[in-house]
């Protein structure tokens, strides 16, 4: 899926680790490293999910380089029904920095931030719209990192499901597909 | 599986069964996301447009 500046790759397990050798994410913060490296865990190591987890990366046609990560899987999760689920979303930090106290926003994307274009129309209109029509999967779910993140993602339509989680912190959000 | 941090630890978010209030809450489409639904497909047919206009652009240059 490309429009126009960003293109979205979905690599094979078999591609995967050289591509990683190719990209090296910056990850801003020593946790988020850590989750990631667990991400890749799930799609490699974890028999029973390996296969309903794939990594997409997020290639800038402009600049030449990738600037975001998805692992987009499935999960049962959520009240025993099979939900889309975003395993991991990494936004490179030049591409989700704050100018002037502005939002970071893409003119190609019809000025929304990058994470919002990979959540809401790739995983929600993309994904999500055809999963609906074709096998009936109603839901995109997924647990925020912090709860800057979790107000980040409700400003997108990701509704929290108070009581969800064993604790607050890890309350499930979900997307309804219209 | 998802992953949230809190206290500086890693930690794995657990399976949930939902009440039913949460079921009824959970299978309705909220206004925000039907909001965000329309705005997003009519970001998607503006910016289509805008490619294919590029390209007509561009084969008539």
């Amino acid at each position: 899926m490309s429009f126009s500046r960003f293109n979205i790759e979905i690599i094979s397990q078999q591609d995967i680790r050289a591509k990683f050798e190719e990209y090296k994410p910056n990850f801003s913060k020593p946790k988020i490293e850590e989750i990631f490296k667990k991400t890749l865990e799930l799609c490699y190591d974890t028999p029973d999910t390996n296969f309903t987890n794939v990594i997409h990366l997020c290639y800038d046609l402009q600049e030449e380089r990738y600037c975001a990560i998805l692992n987009i899987g499935t999960t049962i999760s959520v009240d025993d029904i099979v939900s889309i689920h975003v395993e991991f979303l990494f936004v490179e930090p030049d591409y989700r920095k704050h100018t002037n106290e502005q939002q970071h926003t893409f003119e190609e994307l019809g000025f929304i931030k990058l994470s919002e274009y990979l959540l809401v129309d790739y995983v929600v209109g993309t994904i999500g719209m055809s999963s609906k029509r074709m096998l009936g999967i109603g839901l995109v779910a997924l647990t925020p990192v912090n709860d800057a993140v979790r107000e980040i993602y409700t400003s997108y339509g990701f509704d929290s499901i108070a009581g969800s989680g064993p604790n607050e912190f890890e309350d499930w959000m979900i997307f309804n597909i219209p | 599986m998802g992953y949230v941090i809190r206290n500086n630890e890693i930690q794995v978010a657990r399976k949930v069964t939902l009440t039913p209030e949460l079921k009824t809450r959970m299978y309705q489409p909220t206004q925000r996301q039907q909001d965000m639904k329309a705005r997003m497909l009519k970001r998607k047919k503006l910016l289509t447009t805008q490619i294919r206009t590029q390209e007509s652009n561009a084969i008539f240059a």
